[in-house]
């Protein structure tokens, strides 16, 4: 029997290694074979190189790695199983979520949010890429594979951003744009012309491809859709009829504020004076603020405003709700407004060592999650007048009944004085943005008119 | 010599059957017991063979241990608890798969 020495070994096995097998059990399970092989026929005075060369090609077809591709397919064909397995349940406890979610937010039960958002992400990052893998394997043809690819895309993005859509997050209409064009423009022609070549595929091709286009068609317009004429018409009618009140009242306040502060004998002239000058500044801030909006969504928006026989939407092209979002919280010429306003406020954050009571009837109600720090600062200011001064109960009840009657930015609920300034201003349309700014200049005239009344 | 997409087919049993005979062995081991048993007939390629034994290894039906020949490392298998219990049924599996492809193909069995 031949006995070979290490060097031969060694050599069999780079040569091994060289020929592309990369496992390090299957080149020893090699390496082993090969020896006992050689071991068995070589005789003393064969050629190592020769009969080495001659063996090993009694390994393979086409190339040695040839083996370790075998068992790379068979070991991940164990995983097949498995995979399909996830798939499946992964499938179902994610469609349970959405399914439970959407029963929820009808009932208007807390955890909807949670549940949607978990239930879809199971979906994206489980379920779908799962399916693909799973898919891809039984594809022959590139160009399937291709289709495969682009819809494995399409339906990420088309769920992605019905989440973002379900949950007020920003880019939600463009992921949602992207997602149908991808859809209608690519792969729906790739779809269409890889299965119409086949005899066998060609009718359900098409009828497919109809389904694709019509449901497609159907999103686009969904989205495009902008919100309803008769509602927005009517938020701006109520702003209309609001701002001809609140105008009258702070005539009137100005009116007697100025009786009283020219009357010698009133004792708190003083802080009248003050607290007047401020509550017109704050008024004249609100208007501020609407023109600053009104500017950026049609000039020809004016005070006193008529709709002459258009519609509200012909003017504020409303349908983007984002705007008067994106203009009051994050721009930054927005914030000119609200940084006037919040300066506002920081004076009479001041006017609280100052003891002056007339700024004991400030309202809560202010139009910036900045300013909630300052809101706290009144809610205190309050208090101490409740305490040391007037019952002020009656002027804050229906306030907070308008702020109670706005569903809260998750739309779970209803908001409380904590969110009413993000249920007021936050993805709401510009004609109800107006009016809320409205509703807080009357806010700020009825808390005057009641401190003249109880000079 | 048979064709190789019969023997591809059965190639699990006859490893499952021959480790469950012979306690432990290798690979190079197993292709010539093969050989000696079937009087050539039957010739497992590498190519197929190890492929095999490591998906069987990756499932838990196959246990292994390593011996060290000189500079060189022997990796012999023997069945697991679940080996064993896949052996018998692959056996009882092909058992019934012959009496039906006899009944399927009317094969005449001389020496039935």
């Amino acid at each position: 029997m031949y006995k070979l020495s290490d060097q031969q070994i060694d050599f069999i096995l780079e040569d091994v290694k060289r020929r592309g097998i990369e496992m390090e059990d299957l080149q020893l399970n090699l390496l082993d074979h090969i020896c006992c092989i050689l071991e068995r026929d070589m005789k003393e005075d064969d050629n190592f190189n020769e009969f080495y060369k001659k063996t090993i090609k009694t390994f393979f077809k086409h190339e040695l790695w040839e083996i370790e591709e075998e068992t790379i397919q068979l070991l991940t064909f164990k995983h097949y199983y498995a995979m399909k397995k996830t798939m499946i349940i992964s499938g179902f406890i994610s469609s349970l979520m959405i399914i439970a979610g959407s029963i929820f937010k009808l009932f208007h039960l807390p955890g909807t949010g949670p549940l949607f958002v978990l239930g879809t992400a199971i979906f994206i990052l489980i379920f779908l890429p799962l399916m693909f893998v799973l898919k891809i394997k039984e594809k022959q043809k590139t160009r399937e594979k291709i289709v495969l690819l682009i819809g494995l895309i399409v339906a990420l993005l088309a769920v992605t951003s019905t989440v973002f859509k379900v949950m007020h997050w920003p880019m939600a209409d463009l992921l949602k744009v992207t997602s149908i064009l991808t859809l209608l423009a690519v792969f729906v022609p790739i779809y269409f012309f890889t299965g119409i070549r086949n005899p066998e595929m060609k009718f359900n091709t098409i009828v497919t491809s109809v389904l694709l286009i019509a449901g497609g068609g159907m999103l686009w317009f969904m989205t495009s859709m902008r919100p309803s004429v008769v509602l927005e018409n009517a938020a701006f009618s109520s702003d209309i009829a609001l701002n001809h009140t609140v105008m009258k009242l702070y005539e009137v306040n100005s009116d007697h504020a100025q009786e009283l502060l020219n009357d010698d004998a009133y004792r708190l002239r003083n802080e009248l004076k003050e607290f007047h000058k401020l509550c017109s500044e704050t008024y004249a801030e609100i208007d501020t603020v609407k023109s600053f909006l009104s500017k950026h969504y049609y000039p020809e928006y004016k005070y006193g405003y008529s709709l002459d026989g258009k519609n509200w939407v012909d003017y504020a092209s409303s349908s983007d709700w984002e705007r008067p979002t994106a203009l009051l919280f994050g721009n930054k010429e927005a914030d000119i407004s609200y940084v006037n306003l919040s300066k506002r406020l920081e004076k009479m954050e001041e006017h609280e060592k100052s003891e002056n009571t007339y700024f004991a009837f400030w309202d809560k109600t202010l139009p910036s999650p900045k300013l909630k720090k300052i809101v706290h600062q009144i809610e205190t200011l309050n208090k101490k007048a409740r305490h040391d001064f007037y019952s002020i109960t009656p002027f804050f009840g229906p306030v907070e009944q308008i702020s109670r009657a706005v569903p809260d930015s998750t739309g779970e609920g209803f908001a409380g004085n904590g969110d009413w300034i993000m249920s007021n201003f936050y993805h709401v349309s510009q004609s109800v943005v107006m009016r809320n700014l409205t509703q807080l200049q009357l806010n700020v005239c009825l808390i005057e008119s009641a401190a003249l009344m109880r000079r | 010599m048979y064709s190789s997409e019969l023997i591809k087919g059965t190639l699990k049993t006859i490893v499952l059957k021959l480790l469950a005979e012979n306690k432990k062995m290798y690979g190079y081991e197993i292709t010539q017991k093969v050989k000696e048993l079937t009087g050539d007939k039957i010739q497992i390629t590498e190519g197929a063979l190890y492929p095999t034994l490591h998906a069987l290894e990756a499932d838990g039906y196959l246990k292994t241990e390593t011996e060290f020949i000189g500079k060189r490392v022997r990796k012999y298998y023997s069945l697991s608890p679940d080996g064993k219990t896949l052996s018998k049924e692959k056996v009882n599996e092909f058992a019934d798969f012959m009496n039906t492809m006899k009944f399927l193909l009317d094969i005449k069995i001389k020496n039935a």
